[in-house]
């Protein structure tokens, strides 16, 4: 069984790189091909990962390794496999959907580039999370980035291509970082192996908390963390639909990860308020992604804002784990890291599911807004329902398996402080701040799905549309019922994934990593929770159907006041976060204008009145504007070196050599 | 065993919960000077409604119909968990994060169902319900968090079971007890957040979500709202004198039985009176004034949480 594993994991890489390039041939067929080579292929990769979680036992597997270069160039163990499942699983899912999706849009995009670049994307992914050596973990990472990038500007308008090179530049600099700190663990050298990697604790811990500080960085700032998060509900909203489920779905996953990778390794040699410092920015995220994540009216952005919010809920698990560690409170970092896990997978396949979804009802309403949405609950009923569940997923409300992975971090907060761990009252602000921030994703899906769904259609294509069948309702039912199973079986899996006994989640010894003993997974099964909700809520219908006559009922227009209605009266995805606008303004960044100009001159009174309001960003208003002025001044400040003289650039050239022979000896 | 005490619980605590909020509209008619009607009206009400014919939005789809159902079947959840009849209710199922998270998806059907039908007024008291609702929610958690230290535990039902008399073992609980009334206003719509008398006003909450719903759908809604009213005035009775019960609770015998239904219908009565006295002393505040409500109840209930942290 073991023996096939490694050609699993090389059929799934070999077979997504050759879909990378089968759409070469410039024919229908080879593009169909492609797509079938590229599923299969992820699917293969899926259930390899899974494969390897099932059977326990090996801590690590080498997949390809030339013993006469490196040891290992590709590996996997469990933390990797955890990461890589998922990344196979929703590429599958996301090839699926492109079959229809790329079919229905074949005019707007280019197909044999968009089909190359998904594959390269999601070949860099898999070789990040199965890299051994710096530099293969390097160059997949960069081949990850700079493919997505080029995916975003699939669509080559001016505002796909400007968030393109926005994200470009970002994700550049988080890789700089990330070279750099690769080259400190490395001690300058690229081709280290990361079973060798524990030999960095050599270094002077100054060293380290460079390193430390770097990876945070490089990675925190390509998993969306404020305030580096800018790029992100630009760039994620412009790509195609399942390339935007692909980035914010596994993505930024993928570099979280990265910081896991390192920071298991990096984190036992630091002082302990760098805990503090990785909790505090994933709380900030969390919090100031779900603020913006109920105020934007784009159906995408408000997704990848959503993401910001995860991701930062994330690092909070991340942070919380070296809390435990630093604090020689092992429950409590165990519990976060299984926390983690859990909610890795859940958003990974909520997030995945709702980018779908939005794509799909883009194709009905052909706008992304939601105020042009409305009333598709009753045009696509089976769709509206897979897309509540992967709301109320979102929105970690029970008996969905985003709910499990919170309870579980919450519950070991709270052994923890019942424990009298010192520091209990960081750990209590934690969950309050946790808590707050669930109780505002609960308004912005709820926002999300009520105003995209129901009510009267708010424009002329929401009210035609049609049912979406076949492959769009097939790749969201797929996400919706695994966290159907994941909310009723949530301590089965997390038995399955981390087997108490056999499983030890990185090899051990190396890092320092505890055996997943003494993990309380069965405080209260979800199963029964599920169980006795479904009977409460089947005691209630057969109270309506044994008690009232069913057929009594007969269908009018909604209460009207006496005058006709329609769809401009109702409440708009603007008017919806009103409130919380309202009480939170003093933390967002909104201008509000509403200006009257009288129709008459005599009577002020009766005016035509145009209402408008901006949602904007502190960190973009005070942060990344004055950062572009200053490059730009430092550009043109460079540009007087341009004076067009041959000999004055032969000169400089000269003098770069002798100042860079000073500096070499 | 349990079970079969929790399903009985359920029953018992719906079948109670009409003449609770009969009880306190009585009492407030009589207060404000009116003679009120009859406590057990609202038993007739249920009765007729369920008889009616329901009118649907032509706007409404497959959600409306199934809000009522998953808001009632929240709420006969959380009567069947929490400790409010017999000591126990079912522990495990009463951790104070899953009843809180039980209680959401509860409000969050019952907003959906008041965006369905496409009106304005079900949409405003939609984002209003919502607001509140994501506001109450770290308060809740606070509040419940604050009792659950006191006595070293998660579970609400062993909160009242190791503590006998939490706030007087530990003050800092009778902040969170106060904590505690602030939230059940508001998560019942009750004064000051919500007027819920009228039909027709524009600061309403509740009453604008349910506007569409006719027939057995609004019995079943309104049904679904008394019984938590009534499952949150027994918890406040259960934080506040555990002991009353303690004594029923002991031996689930015929007479421990009965003496814990009759402590139960005290508890009603006289809380029930209580709530009909508080909200005849007090104006509803102005809906954007919400939010210092809610900030009074979040900030009692960590000050109740952290000096039970401290002391």
């Amino acid at each position: 069984m073991i023996e096939i594993l490694p050609r699993l994991f090389v059929l799934s890489l070999l077979g997504v790189l050759a879909s990378a390039f089968l759409p070469l041939i410039r024919s229908r067929l080879a593009e169909w091909a492609a797509q079938m080579v590229f599923i299969m292929s992820t699917l293969v990769g899926a259930l390899a990962g899974f494969l390897f979680l099932l059977v326990g036992g090996t801590p690590f597997l080498g997949i390809i390794s030339f013993p006469a270069v490196f040891s290992t160039i590709l590996s996997i163990d469990s933390l990797s496999a955890a990461f890589f499942t998922l990344v196979c699983l929703v590429s599958a899912l996301c090839g699926i959907f492109g079959l229809r999706y790329l079919e229905d849009y074949r005019e707007k995009y280019h197909l044999p580039t968009l089909l190359a670049g998904t594959a390269l994307f999601v070949l860099g992914m898999q070789g990040v999370l199965l890299a051994q050596t710096s530099i293969s973990f390097f160059f997949f990472w960069e081949l990850m980035s700079l493919s997505s990038a080029f995916l975003v500007m699939a669509e080559c308008s001016r505002a796909s291509i400007k968030a393109a090179l926005f994200y470009l530049t970002m994700t550049q600099i988080s890789g700089a970082a990330i070279l750099g700190g690769l080259l400190l663990i490395g001690d300058g050298s690229l081709s280290i192996d990361f079973i060798n990697l524990s030999a960095a604790a050599d270094l002077p811990v100054p060293m380290l908390g460079l390193a430390f500080g770097l990876f945070f960085f490089g990675f925190g700032s390509k998993a969306g963390l404020v305030p580096f998060h800018a790029w992100l509900p630009e760039a994620h909203p412009q790509a195609p639909s399942h390339i935007s489920a692909l980035m914010s779905g596994v993505m930024l996953k993928v570099a979280l990860y990265g910081f896991l990778r390192f920071g298991f390794v990096i984190g036992p040699f630091l002082p302990s308020w760098v805990a503090y410092v990785v909790v505090g920015f994933g709380l900030l995220s969390a919090l100031y992604g779900v603020l913006y994540a109920l105020l934007e009216r784009d159906i995408k952005r408000v997704l990848a804002m959503s993401s910001v919010e995860n991701m930062g809920l994330l690092f909070t698990m991340a942070g919380v784990f070296f809390l435990g560690m630093y604090g020689g409170n092992q429950a409590l970092a165990i519990g976060s890291l299984l926390a983690l896990v859990i909610h890795v997978w859940a958003h990974g396949l909520f997030k995945a599911g709702l980018f779908l979804s939005a794509g799909t009802i883009i194709t009905r309403t052909h706008s992304h807004s939601l105020e042009a949405m409305g009333g598709l609950a009753k045009r696509m009923p089976v769709f509206a329902a897979f897309f509540l569940v992967l709301c109320l997923s979102a929105a970690a409300l029970p008996p969905f398996g985003t709910f499990w992975g919170e309870w579980m971090f919450l519950s070991s907060i709270w052994q923890a402080i019942l424990d009298g761990m010192p520091g209990s009252i960081v750990l209590l602000l934690i969950a309050i701040i946790m808590v707050c921030v669930g109780g505002l994703a609960i308004f912005a899906m709820v926002r999300l799905f009520g105003i995209s769904m129901l009510g009267a259609p708010r424009s002329k294509e929401a009210e035609a549309a049609t049912p979406a069948g076949g492959i769009y309702r097939f790749t969201m039912a797929v996400p919706a019922l695994l966290l159907v199973l994941m909310g009723l079986f949530a301590p089965l899996i997390v038995r399955m994934v981390f087997g108490l006994e056999t499983v030890q989640f990185v090899q051990s010894g190396n890092y320092f990593f505890p055996p997943l003993a003494g993990a309380d997974t069965n405080a209260s099964s979800p199963l029964i929770v599920g169980l006795a909700l479904l009977a409460a809520i089947l005691f209630c219908y057969a109270l309506r159907r044994l008690w009232s006559d069913v057929r009594r009922e007969r269908a009018y227009h909604q209460w009207d006041c006496g005058q006709p209605i329609t769809p401009g009266m109702e409440y708009t995805a603007t008017a919806f976060s009103g409130p919380i606008r309202f009480f939170f303004r003093s933390l967002l960044r909104i201008r509000k204008e509403i200006v009257a100009t009288p129709m008459v001159s005599t009577n002020p009174w009766m005016a035509r009145r145009t209402y408008s309001l901006q949602v904007r960003s502190i960190w973009v208003e005070y942060g990344y504007a004055p950062m572009e002025k200053l490059v730009f001044w430092i550009s043109k400040q460079a540009r007087r070196l341009q004076t067009g003289s041959v000999q004055f650039y032969m000169f400089l050239l000269f003098l770069a050599l002798i100042v860079s022979l000073i500096l070499a000896l | 065993m349990m079970i079969i005490f929790a399903i009985i619980q359920a029953f018992l605590v719906i079948l109670v919960a009409p003449f609770l909020i009969g009880w306190v509209r009585l009492c407030k008619a009589r207060l404000q000077g009116r003679h009120g009607a009859s406590p057990l009206l609202p038993y007739y009400t249920f009765l007729t409604l369920m008889k009616k014919e329901i009118v649907f939005s032509t706007n409404a789809s497959w959600v409306f119909r199934t809000v009522p159902f998953v808001v009632l079947g929240t709420t006969v959840f959380a009567a069947a968990v929490l400790p409010l009849l017999t000591l126990e209710g079912i522990s495990p199922l009463s951790h104070f994060v899953l009843i809180s998270g039980i209680l959401a998806l509860g409000s969050v059907f019952l907003v959906l169902g008041g965006l369905d039908s496409g009106s304005a007024f079900g949409g405003m008291g939609a984002s209003r319900e919502m607001t509140i609702a994501a506001l109450v929610e770290p308060a809740f958690f606070v509040t419940l968090a604050g009792f659950g230290l006191g006595s070293g535990t998660a579970m609400v039902s062993l909160m009242i079971g190791n503590g006998v008399v939490g706030w007087v073992v530990h003050p800092g609980l009778a902040l969170s007890l106060a904590a505690l009334v602030l939230v059940s206003l508001a998560e019942n719509a009750r004064y000051p957040v919500d007027n819920p008398a009228t039909h027709l006003e524009l600061t309403m909450v509740h009453e604008a979500m349910i506007l569409e719903y006719s027939g057995p759908y609004l019995a079943l809604l309104e049904l679904a709202s008394w019984t938590k009213l009534t499952v949150f005035v027994l918890l406040i009775g259960s934080f506040l004198l555990p002991s009353t019960y303690l004594l029923a609770g002991v031996d689930y015998t015929l007479v421990g039985l009965g003496m814990a239904v009759g402590a139960l219908v005290v508890k009603l009565i006289v809380l029930g009176g209580a709530l009909a006295l508080l909200e005849t002393s007090i104006a509803k505040m102005r809906f954007f004034r919400m939010q210092e409500y809610l900030a009074y109840a979040f900030v009692l209930g960590v000050a109740g949480l952290i000096i039970t942290l401290i002391v």
